[in-house]
């Protein structure tokens, strides 16, 4: 509920009126470049300031983690390896409401995938017998965006090109709307019933994560202009 | 003014995007574990708990009615080294079962590689207080369902105790006396299959102790070997298959003695005669077929293969008369499927007979898929495991039929009531399936089982007819024999 406040302080701001950008000295457009740190990865935008309310950026952005963890389900172990990754290629429309406050809007090719990967570790103690790991089996949940050209808006302080000045510094609050997750399961040996699509168990799964439909995003960037016109 | 009124709207329509978007990601914060519409953990992964892949199906039946032996407790032995590879549904290794259904389910190690270079043998004897089997050797090189018809005959002698005239092609001396009526003729179970080359002739329950001779073979060029095996419950002294019969021995009162001969020229045929039941429209169902194998010289080998279609079945080993191999086999169907004609084989030996099951008329197909749970369990269960349905009301024989990994797809009539029953550990858990939608409901809400609980029935038309989708909790008896 706080945030919620936040954002409407933020954007009430300019209605009560201190957006008074129009007493600024001449305008010049200018190109530059900007590196950029987010909750959707480290990448870079060329930026280009058209319109002293207006910019455009084309970035691209990654972000890659793996880990290998132990997790346990009814006495069986897997070893399990978590291969995350998530990014954009994006084209987004900057708009100043005052000269530190825009909002932003756009699209960007989501490069978010998950691949979660899972071997037996264990035997399982089936009364007199051992059933080995390698009976087990193994398993593959990969989990996309079911929108590949997701749409993002946001808003923003600071700017994402020097105005007047070389350097430009921008923070960035938003969301990509990439729709609800997909996922496509493989498995093997005695797991096999996980993605025999009679039992439907990937359906199952998208319905329990389908509210993960907005990606947030917090961004931060550093600019440099390189051209003035 | 126009541009301060556009970056107005502008700021409205951000700030009310923004609000919608926060506010539709407080449920970001559901925990996606927990089962949406049942409140119950999420199952993550569905195990097949069909570890076992070789697996004895052993029904017990009267020989005179065919009926199944379910008014008494039938204690079933599994006999020779390789008996200590069995386990039950739990993976409880074990040798001896007693059922008091008329059917023993049990599975082989499934850690013990099978080959056709060392074949598994041992030996069935079932006895009860009223009936006793003839033990019967199994063989076997591959794995799969091996379906096990055990005809148990009563233990109440015959009239007659005459034992010269119930057909042996040898002399039966019993202490000292030829023919002695101490000796007491049971039956003719030539229909009983030892499993091996030998045949059996005749049963008799001796009433008092004695030696018993065997000689004087009347037919030497007909039989190569005969004798007599003899059955001891409970102490040392028994012969049975695949042991050789003897000709002397010493008896006691209680045991239970199988004339037998072994007629010559019998070719043993390892490789044995593949019976193959699919659909001739390629596609799903699931039955428990009869077959017939029919020898040059008149001597049959009957059995039955559960199959889910399309399904090979490995008929093993097989004795064919060395002076002609050809066969005559044939497969009968069932309350689903009508059977394709029989199939004539030059040789039984390494070859194959392949049949197509037919559905019979007025019979829809119902796909059931289940899923079996357990309380405060994420894992999902999809056990392959047989069964049996027979119409509610209807008094013939039960269906069988089988589950691979929750799934199989039955031939039934549209618009009725079903009982069904499924084997764990021996026992039969019964319960109804309704195949009219209509009757889901009441179906769910009229349960009273405190095994299990179906928490979630749908019936819905589709391309393989009707699909039935089922997720049961079992209560925690059932569960603790899952663990």
């Amino acid at each position: 509920m706080r945030t919620v406040k936040i954002v409407c302080l933020f954007c009430l701001l300019p209605i009560i009126g201190i957006n008074n950008l129009s007493a600024q000295s001449r305008f010049t457009p200018g190109i530059g470049l900007a590196i950029k740190a987010s909750t959707n990865g480290l990448g870079g935008d060329v930026v280009y300031n058209f319109h002293q309310k207006m910019s455009l950026r084309l970035g691209y952005e990654q972000l890659g983690y793996k880990t290998d963890f132990v997790f346990e389900e009814q006495g069986i172990k897997y070893a399990t390896n978590l291969a995350f990754k998530t990014g954009s290629i994006s084209l987004l429309f900057d708009y100043y409401l005052a000269k530190y406050i825009f909002v932003t809007a756009g699209v960007g090719y989501n490069l978010f995938h998950a691949d979660v990967n899972g071997t037996a570790d264990s035997y399982i103690q089936f009364g007199d017998i051992q059933i080995p790991k390698e009976k087990i089996g193994t398993f593959n949940i990969q989990v996309d965006p079911s929108l590949k050209v997701s749409p993002y808006l946001g808003v923003g302080f600071g700017r994402t090109l020097g105005l007047k000045k070389k350097l430009g510094f921008a923070f960035q609050l938003g969301a990509i709307y990439q729709g609800s997750p997909n996922l496509t399961i493989q498995s093997t040996g005695l797991l096999s019933p996980t993605s025999n699509p009679d039992q439907a168990q990937d359906i199952k799964l998208e319905n329990q994560i389908s509210q993960y439909s907005v990606y947030p995003v917090l961004k931060l960037s550093l600019s440099y202009k390189i051209l003035s016109f | 003014m126009i541009a301060k009124l556009n970056s107005r709207i502008l700021a409205l329509t951000a700030c009310i995007l923004l609000i919608a978007g926060f506010t539709g990601c407080k449920d970001m914060f559901v925990n996606p574990l927990v089962d949406k519409d049942t409140g119950d953990d999420v199952t993550l992964l569905l195990i097949d708990r069909n570890f076992i892949k070789t697996k004895f199906v052993v029904r017990l039946v009267d020989i005179a009615t065919q009926e199944p032996i379910d008014q008494e407790e039938v204690e079933v032995r599994f006999v020779g080294d390789d008996a200590n590879n069995l386990i039950n549904f739990s993976g409880t290794k074990g040798t001896n079962y007693k059922t008091s259904s008329g059917f023993v389910e049990i599975g082989y190690d499934p850690n013990i590689v099978l080959s056709d270079q060392d074949p598994q043998v041992f030996t069935i004897i079932a006895l009860s207080a009223n009936y006793v089997s003839g033990p019967q050797v199994v063989e076997f090189t591959t794995d799969g369902v091996k379906n096990l018809t055990i005809r148990m005959i009563r233990t109440t002698f015959g009239k007659s105790a005459n034992a010269s005239i119930h057909g042996e092609p040898y002399d039966i001396t019993f202490a000292g006396i030829k023919d002695n009526p101490n000796l007491g003729f049971n039956r003719n179970i030539s229909s009983l299959s030892t499993g091996t080359a030998y045949e059996y002739v005749n049963l008799y329950m001796p009433t008092t102790a004695g030696n018993i001779v065997c000689d004087n073979l009347t037919d030497n060029v007909v039989y190569a070997d005969f004798g007599v095996y003899i059955l001891r419950w409970g102490a040392a002294g028994s012969i049975v298959p695949p042991a050789t019969p003897s000709r002397n021995s010493n008896l006691i009162a209680g045991d239970f003695i199988y004339s037998s001969v072994k007629r010559t020229g019998l070719v043993r045929c390892n490789s044995g005669l593949t019976i193959g039941v699919s659909r001739a429209d390629g596609k799903a169902g699931t039955g428990t077929f009869d077959y017939k194998i029919t020898f040059a010289d008149g001597a049959t080998q009957t059995g039955s293969v559960t199959c889910t279609f399309p399904q090979d079945n490995l008929v093993e080993p097989i004795y064919y008369p060395s002076t002609n191999a050809a066969v005559k086999v044939e497969v009968f169907g069932d309350a689903q499927y009508n059977i394709s004609a029989a199939v004539n084989l030059a040789s039984s030996c390494g070859s194959r007979a392949d049949f197509f099951a037919t559905p019979k008329s007025n019979l829809n197909a119902i796909r059931f898929i289940v899923q079996y749970t357990c309380p405060n369990v994420p894992v999902g269960i999809a056990l392959s495991i047989g069964g049996q349905f027979r119409k509610v009301g209807a008094t013939g024989a039960w269906t069988d039929f089988e589950f691979e990994e929750g799934i199989c797809t039955l031939q039934l009539e549209p618009l009725a009531d079903y009982d069904m029953q499924v084997n764990i550990d021996g026992v039969f858990y019964f319960f109804t399936v309704p195949t009219d939608p209509i009757k889901v409901d009441a179906f769910i809400n009229d349960q009273t089982s405190t095994e299990y609980t179906i928490k979630r029935l749908l019936i819905e038309p589709d391309e393989f007819g009707f699909t039935v989708t089922t997720d049961i909790e079992f209560g925690a008896g059932i569960c603790d024999l899952l663990k």
